[in-house]
């Protein structure tokens, strides 16, 4: 679903991502773990298409991002770490706007529930998002991403601003796409959540994917200690 | 696709939401407002002005036929004067042009008439600056900036909080997404165009005729090329503040320093010397008559009048006849530079139409104010008219003053009466094809830009 070759970007000098070779298959999560800076996000960028490689290549359903982001980016929902919207239009309006973006034609019914699995409150669904908190702006976010149906998902701290119920909830939307085949790609500060929700977890620094490991095989102390000692 | 068509009402929801919507809305409509009231105001007052004429002109020639009873023809015809009027058109109220700056009626004598010509001002007669605030003003220095005000932060806002990033994702049309979004700007511009417009044409009573419709096309054509030129700088993918710095220069130098060195030039490479050399000219070649031999200023006027020969005319003495041929001599010693004058008035105008191909706010405003008939042509041509006139004034009243006829035994309300030259219907064609190719132009410029710095992939960080 989602592979990395050789992936590599470096701005000047300077390398973000050196020589990445991931795969994630479907009803995978991978939890990317790192400092700021490790190369988190750039490796997300990459596969959204937001930049291109410097060598090496990133490959959706097997197409190549960089030779043909517009066909990639059907497949692809992206929950960003502040999640922004049009502060103008309701929590509603903005998923109606972005899911029928995408192609979908939800009923309002349809919408509704959407935001409300994704964890929004009833009474927030009319009212303008420039009223809204962080974290009910990352609720709505997560609502667009699942409506999109998307067979990858690229998450970058998408449980930063959410409470701790939020994030509970969180977890069991995503453990819910990967039942229907979905590829998660998830960067994240959280290293107890990432245990807990991912199937695998690796731990950057300096552009280096250091060690991946198997969620199930390891306790979120010792993770913690690995985490600590490779950056 | 049904699915657009949520996304067009939320996208224009969305638009019409932002807080910059209403107030430029509101500011143009009060600003139109105060155009027209103003332009109302300003060519009213000239038609009141003009409408007093013809009862001044026969109570004057009145009176001065009431002195003159018992003199001759020569002696009352130095007094009266006689009215000539530039009306305005019904479009003058939407453009006054150069109508304040111009005179719009003009008295003359039976006097050399080069000197009664320039009385007036004549020191800048083009002046491509806009000095009053009225529709034309609206449109073309105002709506610019509404322009402006709409779209420079169309997607560089939305690349700036980062929405633009879930816009990317969600769509694989990116183009059309930019294009929905630039297209519902662009038409709330044109309704805004049109809805000042007709309030215009009700507010000043504009005929529903060609005049009007060209006024229409000639703003729709200016509105598009500030819109594509919007465009362009958008494509860029540059900053809010980018943006809006690069667009409000453009604005500046468009609609300021460009018509200002326009006009610098005009005025340095077609100087008009002449009015006042005219005026000069035509003095001396008066005044020296007074000491010279009669004889040679009498042939001056024979050569355009031999019918007049057989009329005496006393080598040492005063009279009538001798006095009105050295009147016209004067000015037939003045007609070069005369001539050269109108010349150069002509000069001036090709000039600044060749200025206005190359700038759409120029084009824009020449062409107003030429559907308006209030541009620098029209001035001449009613100059052009009031020489006709005086020239049929003249030539009613030297039978009378060569046969030195009594005052009382001439009919002086039978003198020729001014006709004002009428309406001339503008050719926009050359204005018209020049900001439509400039707008083509950038349009096309603008969709490579866009193609290149939104569509490919971005190296910019955080993109």
């Amino acid at each position: 679903m989602l592979e990395a070759k050789n992936l590599s970007k470096s701005y000047g000098s300077h390398k973000a991502l050196n020589n990445l070779n991931l795969t994630i298959g479907p009803g995978e999560i991978f939890a990317l773990l790192g400092q700021n800076g490790a190369g988190k996000t750039t490796t997300i960028n990459l596969f959204l298409g937001f930049i291109e490689p410097t060598s090496g290549i990133a490959l959706i359903n097997g197409i190549s991002v960089a030779e043909n982001p517009q066909e990639t980016k059907k497949h692809l929902a992206y929950i960003p770490e502040t999640v922004m919207l049009y502060p103008n239009l309701t929590g509603l309006e903005n998923l109606e706007y972005f899911s029928s973006l995408a192609g979908f034609d939800y009923s309002k019914q349809d919408l509704s529930e959407l935001l409300a699995t994704a964890g929004l409150q009833n009474q927030a669904f009319k009212q303008r998002l420039g009223g809204y908190s962080k974290g009910m702006r990352q609720k709505v976010g997560i609502a667009i991403a699942v409506a999109k149906k998307a067979k990858v998902l690229l998450l970058d701290e998408p449980t930063s601003g959410l409470d701790p119920k939020a994030s509970n909830e969180f977890s069991e939307i995503l453990k819910n796409l990967t039942l229907h085949g979905t590829a998660i790609l998830m960067a994240t500060h959280d290293i107890f959540r990432a245990r807990e929700v991912a199937s695998r977890i690796g731990i950057m620094n300096q552009g280096h994917l250091q060690s991946v490991l198997d969620a199930g095989s390891i306790s979120a102390n010792e993770l913690e200690d690995l985490y600590l000692k490779t950056v | 696709m049904i699915f657009n068509n949520k996304v067009w009402s939320l996208e224009v929801k969305n638009f019409l939401l932002g807080n910059t919507v209403l107030w430029g809305f509101v500011s143009l409509m009060l600003f139109g407002l105060y155009g027209f009231f103003h332009g109302n105001n300003v060519i009213e007052r000239q038609e009141q002005i003009l409408a007093k004429i013809p009862s001044v002109q026969t109570a004057h020639i009145q009176t001065v036929v009431e002195h003159g009873k018992g003199k001759t023809v020569g002696s009352t015809a130095y007094y009266p004067f006689f009215y000539t009027t530039n009306p305005p058109s019904p479009w003058a109220k939407f453009s006054i042009g150069q109508r304040d700056v111009n005179p719009f009626n003009l008295k003359v004598k039976m006097l050399g008439i080069e000197g009664q010509l320039h009385d007036s001002e004549l020191t800048n007669p083009l002046t491509l600056l806009v000095g009053n605030l009225d529709a034309s003003f609206v449109f073309i220095f105002l709506f610019p900036l509404l322009i402006i005000a709409f779209t420079y932060n169309t997607l560089s806002e939305e690349q700036e909080s980062g929405v633009w990033k879930i816009v990317r994702i969600s769509s694989s049309h990116t183009l059309s997404v930019i294009a929905r979004k630039l297209l519902i700007r662009l038409a709330v511009v044109l309704l805004t165009s049109a809805i000042v417009f007709l309030m215009g044409m009700i507010y000043l009573s504009l005929p529903f005729s060609l005049p009007s419709m060209q006024l229409g096309i000639v703003l729709l054509c200016y509105v598009i090329f500030w819109f594509t030129l919007a465009l362009m700088i958008i494509s860029f993918g540059k900053s809010s503040s980018f943006n809006a710095t690069v667009l409000v220069c453009l604005w500046i130098f468009l609609c300021i320093l460009f018509p200002g060195i326009a006009n610098i030039i005009i005025d340095n490479k077609i100087p008009v010397p002449e009015a006042q050399q005219t005026a000069i000219k035509q003095r001396e070649g008066y005044h020296q008559k007074w000491d010279m031999p009669k004889k040679p200023t009498m042939e001056t006027f024979y050569a355009s009048y031999p019918e007049y020969r057989k009329y005496p005319i006393p080598e040492d003495k005063y009279s009538s006849g001798w006095y009105y041929a050295m009147q016209y001599a004067g000015d037939v010693e003045s007609s070069e530079s005369s001539d050269e004058l109108f010349k150069k008035l002509e000069q001036r105008q090709n000039l600044s139409d060749l200025f206005g191909q190359f700038n759409p706010v120029i084009a824009a405003q020449q062409h107003l104010n030429k559907i308006a008939n209030t541009d620098l042509a029209n001035h001449i041509q009613y100059l052009r008219s009031v020489k006709r006139h005086h020239k049929s004034l003249r030539e009613y009243f030297y039978p009378g003053i060569f046969q030195e006829t009594l005052t009382e035994n001439l009919d002086w309300n039978a003198h020729p009466k001014y006709e004002p030259a009428g309406y001339v219907t503008a050719s926009l064609l050359s204005g018209i094809v020049s900001m439509l190719l400039w707008s083509i132009a950038i349009f096309f410029t603008s969709t490579v830009l866009f193609k290149r710095n939104f569509i490919h992939i971005t190296d910019k960080q955080n993109a």
